[in-house]
């Protein structure tokens, strides 16, 4: 939403200014990036391009209160989690629908490339901006994706292209087109990748090391996307995507002492297209109706003498359809917004005893705003009813769950204090369910509950951020080890305590602009199940006790540097926490230089970027090594 | 990351635990060139890919001293991921290491000696049996295969015994091994019995579903099986190879005998009332009313996974090891009356097998 009112925006400023100020009355949050009851943190293309930011999951781990569980190489899984939260319950969102995997939970952000992203944004809690799909409240956090929007400034047709090349057998090239037809923008992209990921890594062992290159990590993708957008004044807007994506890559594997024989692959699939509408109808009222449907498809393969003929191969299809409408009405002080989704999946597979689960959602959320003067309260309410039908067996009993959030707000020009309470959870997923002999259909959902307070404080030139958290976590959903297999069960609370600072300014010196930002998280994040178990109050695995980045950009002229760092303390791979158990602490160092050349109207940009430049071994999850030192260049041309 | 619990499966897949305590008579055929005080190595599984399987060192006769890791102190490595079986012959270690994918042999301070790393084809290395100078081994490729103790840098042949042999056990100059078929469509449900003198498939007969445990109590044989594999519960059969009969014995989750009595163990985790799980744990003798083992000064034991379950067969000793697969499991030593006698902490999750050298 909060994306999709960034593209809005300019739209509306070129109407009527009555009607515009109403917008912007209604929504006016959406326009000023801080300043939100919640916490909420955004990066541009042109940070992306300056900081060389490599992917979107590298995007995100800049931000504060966020740990992304990355396990290595371009195809590796890369899921985001923010604070101490599973990452089932951070909802992406993708030209603003929510994007959804039934089967998994988790998104694997890794999968979106982050050559045509515009702005990426991660809020925790909800968005300010009211008039959302339902899913859009129905989560503890939200990772908004909104690609980038065709520039017809100097002409009527937009076009780019972009190479990128660099170590490991990484080549990516994207060519992006757009026509601007009346009220209406056609724009169409396909983009290829490829990557060898064979990287070399050491990894110490007792007193010696182990010395390997990542085995079976490569991975070759393709993705398309056509896109029409129509405006017809201030009243009517509408977005229609449809997008493709296939990739074929090697799962190397957690790195084995002494053995390597990663035969595992897996080959992804998906096609969607979506609809976003947005109608005015009167001063007072706007609409939104949004409609996707969604095929994934994917095949695992493992080739191993222990299967009896040799391999083992696993398919798995999912549809889902959506649909939500939603409604705004602004009386000031009061606004009132209502949204109702309707979505549907299903999952096809090949696994044995699979019931080919049906969940019907249906989801409303309720919101209702007073503005008085500087303050700002909003109370929501999301109400959920999931049926499951399966072919046999068991199946959950439906849920039917209502849960409040409720935020306040007090800003002036330079400050905002913000407060923040939700209850949300998350739904077992499919796999979590039917999954051989893993699943239960006795699961319950997570739940989670967030409490935050913070301040902004902003000058222009210098900004500050503090926010202090509570997060508890009950019901957790976990696998648990039996003596033969593994069994998910609701079995866990956890506590979460935490405190995110940001600072950031900007000077110049001389012709040069300098921008320094960075952030600091401690999170204590500890297991409260059980107070006879020794695992009692013991951080939860991959959880930093402390973690920071900060990044420097130099502009001056047509030229610009940066040098980002991230930093995370030392985290434990397993519940226990002894020495033994320990990943080691981490410092990573890249730096990106960039340049532009104008070419009568058109321009290119050229940057070359050093990532990880100590040669720093280290890993997010253990024993799935990170890349280490390795260059990359990027060649943009806009016509 | 759901393909992990496909894997996991294998991982969690009961060991054979005495096989050749019991099974071998011809430990004496090979006298000890070093000969110090007894020790009791004890093999942790570690957590599934987590490189952290290893090697402990008990002696308990001395001053009930326990060395920790020993393997990485004698070779500045570990052991790698999810040591499988260990077994002592003559004065050496055979270590089988199911995830790093090899078989070992090493010397009493834990040092390598030699290794064999299995090929695609052999399949990863399961559990352990030896007789008469020869170290049996089950693999994931369908095998026994075969080792001279001398060199064990390559196999003296195997033997195709049917999908993913789990539990070996050698009586006279058979050798037995169970059929868990866990990567098929279907488990299987067999006994495979090897000629040892022409190595050999003899033959092959039902003993009961996911078989995974065989052990030979002087001319009895025992195999333990899963009743319902996804529910954890097993059952002891005993069974007659002449007739090729499997009749049950008991409900039982391990078995270990002193060279004379068959001694069995029911550890059930009862995961029906979710999220309450509960674990129930007992020590049984065959024929006798009472429990072997006096749990008085260790009633945790009673709700604790056991993973391991030994006799030392020189004076009849019982290990009891327990595992939460979390923390660092605990082994507890009772004498041959059942008194307990002391208890320690290993050095990592899931002890799971002994090896003793006198």
């Amino acid at each position: 939403m909060a994306s999709a009112l960034l593209w809005a925006e300019p739209l509306f400023a070129q109407s009527d200014s009555t009607i515009h100020r109403d917008v912007k009355a209604v929504d006016v949050e959406a326009h000023t990036q801080k300043r939100q009851a919640v916490p909420m943190q955004t990066m541009s293309a042109v940070e992306i391009q300056q900081l060389g930011v490599q992917n979107l999951a590298d995007a995100v781990r800049r931000f504060s209160g966020t740990n992304v569980k990355d396990y290595g190489g371009v195809g590796g899984l890369k899921t985001v989690s923010v604070r101490g939260l599973g990452a089932a319950h951070t909802a992406v969102s993708y030209d603003g629908v929510v994007v959804s995997d039934c089967q998994a939970g988790h998104i694997d952000i890794g999968r979106f490339d982050i050559g045509s992203i515009e702005t990426i944004e991660l809020t925790i809690g909800q968005h300010d901006g009211l008039l959302q799909s339902a899913s859009a409240f129905a989560h503890a956090a939200m990772l908004s994706i909104s690609t980038r929007k065709p520039n017809f400034a100097e002409r009527q047709t937009d076009a780019n292209v972009r190479l990128k090349g660099g170590s490991f057998g990484y080549f990516d090239t994207q060519f992006e087109a757009a026509r601007k037809v009346h009220h209406s923008t056609l724009s169409g992209m396909v983009q290829f990748m490829r990557s060898n990921g064979d990287y070399r890594y050491t990894i110490p062992n007792v007193d010696s090391t182990v010395r390997g290159r990542r085995d079976n990590s490569d991975i070759r993708s393709a993705r398309a996307e056509i896109n029409l957008t129509t405006t017809d004044s201030s009243r009517f807007q509408n977005h229609l995507k449809a997008y493709g994506f296939y990739s074929e890559r090697g799962l190397p594997g957690s790195v084995i002492f002494y053995y390597q024989q990663a035969k595992e692959r897996l080959a992804d699939k998906n096609f969607f297209v979506q609809n976003d509408c947005r109608l005015r109808l009167h001063d007072n009222l706007m609409l939104r109706f949004q409609a996707k449907y969604n095929y994934s498809w994917n095949r695992y393969e493992d080739t191993n003498v222990k299967y009896t003929s040799g391999r083992y191969v696993e398919l798995n299809t999912q549809h889902e359809g959506y649909l939500s409408a939603a409604g705004l009405w602004s009386w000031r002080p009061i606004d009132v917004a209502l949204a109702g989704d309707v979505i549907y999946n299903t999952l096809e597979s090949d696994i044995k005893d699979n019931p080919q689960p049906r969940r019907l959602t249906l989801l409303s959320a309720l919101n209702v705003r007073a503005v008085l003067q500087r303050f700002e309260a909003t109370v929501t309410l999301v109400a959920r009813h999931t049926s499951e039908k399966v072919e046999f067996g068991a199946r959950p009993d439906d849920l039917k769950r209502f849960t409040p959030a409720f935020s306040l707000k007090w800003s002036n020009n330079r400050v905002t204090i913000r407060a923040m309470a939700k209850e949300t959870y998350r739904v077992p997923t499919f796999n979590e369910l039917y999954y051989t002999t893993l699943g239960t259909t006795l699961l319950k959902p997570e739940d989670a509950r967030e409490l935050n307070v913070g301040f902004d404080f902003g000058t222009g030139k210098f900004d500050f951020s503090a926010d202090f958290y509570v997060n508890d976590v009950d019901n957790k959903i976990v696998a648990i080890p039996t003596l033969y297999v593994w069994k998910m069960a609701n079995y866990g609370k956890v506590k979460i305590w935490g405190a995110d600072v940001a600072a950031g300014t900007e000077f110049d010196i001389a012709e040069v602009k300098l921008k320094l930002t960075a952030n600091y998280s401690y999170q204590k994040a500890i297991d409260v199940t059980n107070s006879n178990s020794k695992l009692y109050k013991s951080q939860i695995p991959y959880t930093p006790l402390h973690s920071g980045k900060a990044a420097a950009v130099a502009t001056f002229g047509k030229y610009s540097l940066s040098a980002t760092s991230i930093v995370s303390g030392k985290r434990y791979f397993l519940e226990y926490n002894i020495p033994d158990n320990e990943i080691e602490a981490y410092a990573e160092f890249s730096a990106t230089a960039t340049r532009r050349f104008d070419i009568g109207t058109s321009h290119l940009t050229a940057s070359l970027s050093c990532l990880n430049i100590t040669d720093n071994q280290y890993s997010v999850i253990k024993y799935y090594p990170m890349p280490g030192r390795q260059f990359q260049l990027q060649l943009n041309f806009f016509l | 990351m759901k393909k992990q619990f496909v894997k996991i499966l294998s991982l969690c897949v009961l060991g054979a635990a005495t096989v050749f305590v019991s099974c071998d008579k011809d430990e004496d055929d090979e006298k000890p060139e070093v000969k110090t005080e007894k020790r009791v190595y004890i093999l942790n599984e570690g957590s599934w890919n987590g490189n952290n399987s290893t090697l402990d060192v008990y002696y308990p006769d001395g001053e009930n001293t326990y060395q920790s890791k020993i393997f990485a102190a004698a070779n500045g490595q570990g052991l790698g991921d999810t040591g499988q079986d260990i077994l002592a012959y003559g004065d050496r270690i055979y270590v089988s290491v199911w995830g790093s994918n090899y078989l070992a042999k090493l010397d009493q301070k834990g040092k390598i000696i030699e290794k064999h790393e299995f090929t695609a084809d052999e399949g990863q290395p399961r559990q352990l049996a030896v007789k008469d100078g020869f170290i049996y081994v089950s693999t994931y490729g369908g095998k026994v295969i075969k080792f001279d103790t001398t060199t064990i840098a390559t196999s003296n042949g195997s033997v195709e015994v049917g999908p993913h042999p789990e539990g070996i056990c050698i009586s006279g100059n058979t050798l037995y091994a169970t059929i868990a078929g866990d990567y098929n469509v279907a488990y299987d449900s067999t006994l495979a019995v090897v000629d040892l003198t022409n190595f050999t498939l003899k033959d092959k007969f039902v003993v009961g579903l996911d078989p995974n445990i065989v052990l030979a109590v002087k001319d009895e044989l025992y195999v333990i099986h899963y009743t319902d594999p996804l529910a954890g519960t097993q059952e002891i059969m005993s069974v007659d190879p002449t007739a090729k009969t499997s009749t049950l014995f008991s409900d039982g989750s391990k078995i270990a005998t002193d060279g004379e009595n068959l001694y069995y163990v029911k550890s059930f985790t009862d995961y029906s009332e979710y999220p309450i799980v509960k674990t129930v744990t007992s020590f049984a003798k065959k024929d006798s009313e009472t429990s072997p083992l006096d749990l008085t000064s260790t009633p945790e034991l009673s709700s604790a996974i056991v993973y391991l379950f030994e006799i030392d067969p020189d004076n009849g000793d019982f290990y009891v090891g327990t595992t939460d697969y979390a923390t660092n499991g605990v082994i507890y030593r009772f004498d041959k009356n059942g008194k307990f006698i002391t208890k320690f902490e290993t050095s990592s999750i899931s002890p799971s097998h002994a090896a003793f050298l006198k």
